[in-house]
């Protein structure tokens, strides 16, 4: 069997279920294809933590067998991806990135993971993170046992965190597609740094059941794919109600047909957010808008309601992390931790007042009520995903980009409220890296923000560059 | 804000914390007052934040706490950083309690008596 091309590894999920379903590619020929990138540029990104190639294959010839047989389970069939390895997977280690925890093996399933299964889908490596998922307040990229996330675009700076595998490995083409978590940031942050689009859903849509529990009010799980559109397809087969999370809702996934007829999208520009950008971000994002003027109607200026986003979101991390990881910190086996500031933050998490804690979730009821009142207004509002482009490898953070940032806090902000993102891919900065905006919707509307960024990227070509590998 | 002047350097500050924790406890509770200074909480996707000076007088105090809880496993460098950190988060606590809530805002957590699997 001759190897696949490189450009099969780039393709979209659609595109790459179109040729599996014609039987242009066979789904085990694919899984080996990607397992083989995985394995081999995988570790050069430290994005890879087990690769699961017996499980693998195994899926890739029952999905085989089943396509020949005409049956068909959808659009994810035979598609081979990762997940961020804070998800539970049977019989398979799951190490939340975290060296206390490297042997660490559950008997079942995520239900991401059974639901991804059950669509087709091929499970072929368990994809790097930052340790804990940051909860215990990292400032460092080398910030998980595996090593540093590294961007392919550029291998000295960070592919971001903490779902730092799920970011390198799709824009690396070692997956087709990617579940990654995010808290406060970690499913966009890495989208944008990593150049792929990063969807964060409404807090409630997607099980968390399975997933390793940093903080119960805030965490989600969602996708990471080349296209906005992969983005909706995934999110079809993950959503919907689970009876094993209490928090799930009976809102399934349905992204909007293509080819439907709708009116023009009306979306905002929230002011004050790209001003501290870096110049190219600025730029970029100008760029941005003009191609949603085209078919949007696009409102400057847009007003952010002024709360303490950052302080409450970083109180109820705090707060709920020290108590989900209560066992580790004061048994001291933090102290294992990559990060040096892992190795005391949970004492300074395990001091949060409950006064404190229990104000910053009151806070969550006005701020949810004014953004829902703003963000009922538009289609979408519209900011750079990060003010910069990836931090480097080997400095902390607050080392690098002095003097960018500031504005509101988008991210914090829709965190606290449940509320989607969509994180898009739309040019380049420093050093070769990527740029991204956001769009940033009320509760529930996900299947809009998945059309709205469909339709940017019918129009643009970012999502479709490849890293120089 | 208490007089700055009153406040010792962070070195000072860390060297002091390292003397506590290799002291029985209490040994911290003759940790003067500081002024505080801006920082900001840790974030699972952080951003720079500003060095704070030196911790409050209440940071100082609560950092007592950890160090007799689980001074054993710290250093006293380290005591001096969860100092800077709980004193960037007391800071975001009187940020918070800024914005006005009445009796009736309950928090955005609501209990079900209801067993996961509807049980």
């Amino acid at each position: 069997m001759a190897p696949l091309a490189e450009d099969v590894f780039f393709l979209s999920v659609a595109e790459l279920s179109r040729k599996l379903r014609s039987k242009e590619i066979s789904p085990v020929e694919l899984a080996d294809g990607f397992l083989d990138r995985l394995e081999r540029i995988g570790p050069k990104l430290g994005a890879v933590v087990t690769v699961t190639r017996e499980r693998a294959l195994a899926e890739a010839k029952a999905a085989e067998r089943e396509l020949a047989a005409g049956k068909w389970r959808g659009p994810l069939h035979g598609v081979p991806y990762g997940v961020k390895d804070l998800l539970a997977t049977a019989g398979i280690p799951t190490t939340w990135g975290a060296e206390p925890y490297r042997n660490q093996v559950f008997a079942e399933d995520a239900t991401v993971v059974a639901r991804l299964r059950e669509a087709g889908a091929v499970l072929i490596g368990k994809l790097a993170m930052v340790e804990l998922a940051g909860g215990m307040g990292y400032n460092n990229a080398d910030a998980s046992f595996t090593g540093p996330g590294r961007t392919p675009w550029n291998k000295d700076f960070w592919s971001g965190g903490s779902s730092s595998g799920p970011g390198a490995a799709t824009a690396a083409g070692l997956v087709a597609f990617s579940i990654g978590s995010e808290t406060s940031g970690s499913i966009v942050t890495p989208a944008a740094f990593s150049g792929v689009s990063g969807f964060r859903p409404t807090y409630g849509r997607v099980s968390r059941h399975g997933a390793m529990a940093l903080c119960w009010t805030l965490d989600k799980l969602g996708p990471m794919c080349r296209t906005a559109e992969d983005c909706g397809l995934v999110m079809a087969a993950i959503a919907g109600k689970d009876p094993l999370d209490a928090t799930s809702l009976p809102r399934p996934f349905r992204p909007a047909p293509a080819n439907a007829k709708r009116r023009r999208f009306k979306v905002g520009v929230i002011k004050g957010t790209s001003e501290k950008a870096q110049p190219e971000v600025r730029k970029n994002l100008e760029e941005s808008l003009k191609v949603l003027g085209t078919f949007c109607d696009v409102v400057p200026d847009v007003e952010f309601p002024d709360f303490p986003y950052g302080p409450a979101v970083g109180t109820i991390v705090a707060a709920e992390g020290a108590s989900a990881f209560r066992d580790l910190i004061e048994s001291g086996r933090v102290k294992e931790l990559r990060v040096p500031n892992d190795r005391w933050g949970g004492y300074a998490a395990s001091l949060v007042l409950a006064v404190d804690y229990i104000q910053a979730l009151r806070l969550r009821a006005p701020m949810k009520k004014a953004l829902d009142a703003l963000y009922a207004k538009f289609d979408a509002l519209v900011s750079p995903t990060r003010a910069t482009v990836s931090y480097p490898i080997g400095p902390d953070f607050d080392k690098v980009y002095l003097g960018f940032g500031g504005g509101p806090a988008v991210i914090p902000a829709g965190n606290l409220a449940g509320q989607p993102a969509l994180s898009l891919p739309n040019g380049f900065g420093e050093k070769g890296l990527p740029t991204a905006f956001q769009l940033t919707g009320r509760a529930f509307s996900d299947e809009t923000l998945v059309a709205l960024g469909t339709a940017y990227q019918a129009r643009t070509e970012w999502h479709e560059k490849r890293p120089p590998l | 804000m208490p007089d700055p002047t009153l406040s010792p350097s962070r070195r000072a500050f860390a060297k002091r914390l390292a003397l506590a924790a290799a002291a029985p406890a209490f040994a911290g509770a003759a940790l003067s007052q500081t002024a505080p200074a801006p920082t900001a909480a840790p974030s699972p996707a952080p951003t720079p934040v500003p060095t704070p000076e030196a911790p409050s007088s209440v940071a100082e105090a609560l950092t007592e706490v950890a160090r007799i809880r689980w001074g054993r496993h710290l250093t006293g460098e380290q005591l001096g950083e969860i100092a800077k950190a709980v004193d960037g988060r007391l800071r975001g606590a009187e940020t918070m309690k800024k914005v006005t809530l009445t009796n009736a805002d309950e928090p955005d957590v609501v209990f079900f008596a209801e067993l996961p699997g509807g049980r």
